[in-house]
């Protein structure tokens, strides 16, 4: 589908798009947009990314070619200050870009697990059509709710076909993501911070499987849009995963009190992604196993999985 | 601004866009769009100079509406989404189609709700425009309306339509058959004697009077832009739940009497009015006044004092 297809990924640093450029962007002609250049991302990229330091919230869009096939929405402001600075990022800059592109074939929007709203059982794994309605990151999960609003919008009023896509934690040996700087954090230290509930549980997708869900992803782009949840096939509870961690180095996890920003629980139901995109590749014990082998090949790693 | 104008307006078989209506519709050319459900109301329409057109936002087809309205006053919600997922369909992607059909309107006027916010734990805190938004109490109706705001916000960009979202607060007065919650503890109260509050707070709110609205639809419009700019709908005074009712007793010659519940129907909502007051003025009527004209209106059959 993205083979030979022009193809416009915004937000080229977080992990998700990492996965996606190692996977695609050899085959299709990429552009990437982000708020400031990184140059070494696009080191790390192969060739045939052309990269624009591109604020969508704020700058004008007119270096941007608006000729794409495919627009994979991965920007979004992570940690907003204010329901401003929320609504900047994580909606206007939605129809902006949904704006500039009409003529995609397909628009897939990036959101997140923690718009769901929360339940009694904290290992409640939540379906595409569950309730919404989370306080979570200050104003990161409501303004992600008006951002899911402003792709329903675009794709009804643009006709452009779109796909929403709730990400779980992911994770991978790329790096970065809340539960690969635990894992190093873990390493360094000795001590995991507890999530913000306890016991949390979460859905983790590791990054190749997340490279696997694009192109089913995007074949469900519709009007008005589809909702799939990105998330891994298994639920675990985030200290089982330090357990884990904890006896493949042969070190006892220190538990600490959970800090504000740390995400709550929450798991998700993969079946629908199952159903586009098969079985995940990579369980959770060999996901965080390969996590701890390629940071950190210096430390002994038993075999107990 | 609206006068002479081709104007479409919807929801106004409720009570917001009833008293908006019946404002407007003689010095402009109405349509109405809504389910006309309650028996007689296509029939009012009419008679109020109304075209009628049936239809859900965001649910029906618009082929029988016209494309070439000059404003859109978008007042339709569904009030008691069963789930997110159904509110989403009526509260959010409905003003997206509306925006999409009406696309060379002057501009879209959106009423939302205080509910769009982060719910504040503090009794007496006061909502402004720029204050944190979340998911309210948690009711589908709240996150449904702020899904809403993140639909027309969108629409304002991806058509340069100039849009002005309006934040209601809870809204008293009128013989609509529908009486609001509001309402209904007010005549409660006249046939029991008894009046609930929260076991667990005082209840304060900014409760705005029906008939002062439509003063503000037309600065509203004044003020809409791309993107979108947000005013509270609100009375300009902070209403504290005991005075309201010890007034409403002392107008009556009947003292309440205050029952604790874990199951009061309002959240905490007081407003900042001054955005508003800026554009529109201060609002014509206090609410000591306002629910005396209300009791009037609503019980011709009591004498209250003066």
């Amino acid at each position: 589908m993205l083979a030979g297809s022009k193809v416009l990924l915004t937000g080229e640093i977080g992990q998700i798009s990492r996965a996606v450029i190692g996977r695609f962007s050899g085959a299709c002609e990429m552009w990437t947009i982000s708020p400031r250049s990184h140059p070494a991302s696009r080191e790390e990229a192969p060739v045939r990314v052309t990269s624009l330091a591109i604020d969508l919230a704020t700058d004008p869009l007119d270096p941007l070619p608006t000729d794409f096939d495919y627009v994979l929405h991965f920007a979004e402001a992570s940690e907003p200050r204010s329901a401003a600075e929320g609504l900047d990022g994580n909606c206007h800059a939605v129809a902006r870009v949904m704006k500039h592109c009409r003529n995609a074939k397909a628009f897939l929007h990036l959101s997140s697990a923690w718009v769901y709203k929360p339940t009694a059982d904290p290992s409640h794994a939540f379906q595409e059509t569950e309730d919404l309605g989370r306080n979570f990151g200050d104003q990161y999960a409501a303004t992600k709710i008006t951002g899911e609003a402003a792709a329903r919008a675009g794709s009804l009023i643009l006709g452009v076909p779109t796909v929403i896509c709730r990400a779980n934690l992911v994770y991978g040996p790329a790096g970065g993501s809340a539960l690969d700087n635990a894992i190093d954090n873990f390493i360094a230290t000795g001590e995991v911070r507890a999530a913000a509930e306890t016991p949390a549980y979460f859905s983790p997708l590791f990054e190749n499987d997340v490279a696997d869900l694009l192109e089913p992803s995007l074949a469900l782009a519709a009007i008005p849009p589809a909702v799939v949840n990105w998330c891994g096939d298994e639920t675990v509870a985030w200290s089982e995963i330090f357990r884990h961690l904890g006896r493949l180095i042969d070190r006892e996890p220190t538990e600490l009190g959970p800090a504000e920003s740390d995400r709550p629980s929450c798991a998700q139901d993969p079946a629908l992604r199952r159903s586009l995109a098969g079985a995940a590749t990579t369980s959770w014990k060999h996901g965080v196993e390969a996590v701890l082998k390629a940071r950190h090949p210096r430390i002994a790693c038993r075999d107990v999985a | 601004m609206l006068n002479g104008k081709k104007v479409l307006i919807t929801g106004h078989t409720g009570r917001i866009g009833e008293a908006i209506a019946e404002r407007f519709a003689p010095v402009c050319e109405m349509w109405g769009l809504a389910r006309y459900g309650r028996e007689g109301s296509w029939e009012e329409a009419i008679a109020r100079g109304i075209t009628p057109v049936r239809g859900s936002i965001g649910r029906d087809s618009f082929a029988e509406l016209p494309t070439d309205f000059d404003y859109v006053l978008n007042i339709a919600a569904a009030i008691h989404p069963a789930t997110t997922q159904e509110g989403i369909i009526d509260n959010c992607d409905g003003p997206a189609r509306l925006m999409a059909h009406c696309r060379n309107a002057k501009a879209f006027m959106h009423v939302s709700t205080v509910s769009v916010h982060r719910y504040s734990s503090e009794e007496n805190y006061v909502y402004s425009e720029d204050s944190p938004l979340g998911a309210g109490i948690g009711t589908a109706y709240g996150v449904s309306k702020l899904a809403g705001e993140g639909s027309v916000r969108a629409g304002s960009i991806m058509l340069d339509m100039p849009t002005v979202i309006c934040r209601q607060n809870v809204q008293y007065g009128g013989t609509h058959p529908d009486a609001n919650v509001f309402e209904q503890v007010v005549d409660r109260f006249l046939e029991t004697g008894e009046v609930p509050v929260p076991a667990d707070r005082k209840y304060y709110c900014s409760a705005d009077y029906l008939y002062d609205i439509p003063d503000w639809v037309e600065p509203c419009l004044g003020y809409a832009a791309v993107p979108a700019t947000v005013v509270n709908w609100c009375g300009d005074e902070a209403i504290d739940w005991l005075e309201l009712f010890d007034h409403i007793g002392w107008m009556v010659g009947k003292a309440p009497v205050f029952v604790k519940t874990d199951k009061f129907p309002f959240p905490n909502s007081i407003q900042d009015a001054s955005r508003r007051q800026s554009i529109a003025g201060p609002a014509r009527t206090h609410w000591r006044e306002g629910f005396r004209r209300s009791l009037e209106m609503r019980h011709p059959e009591l004498s209250l004092r003066a």
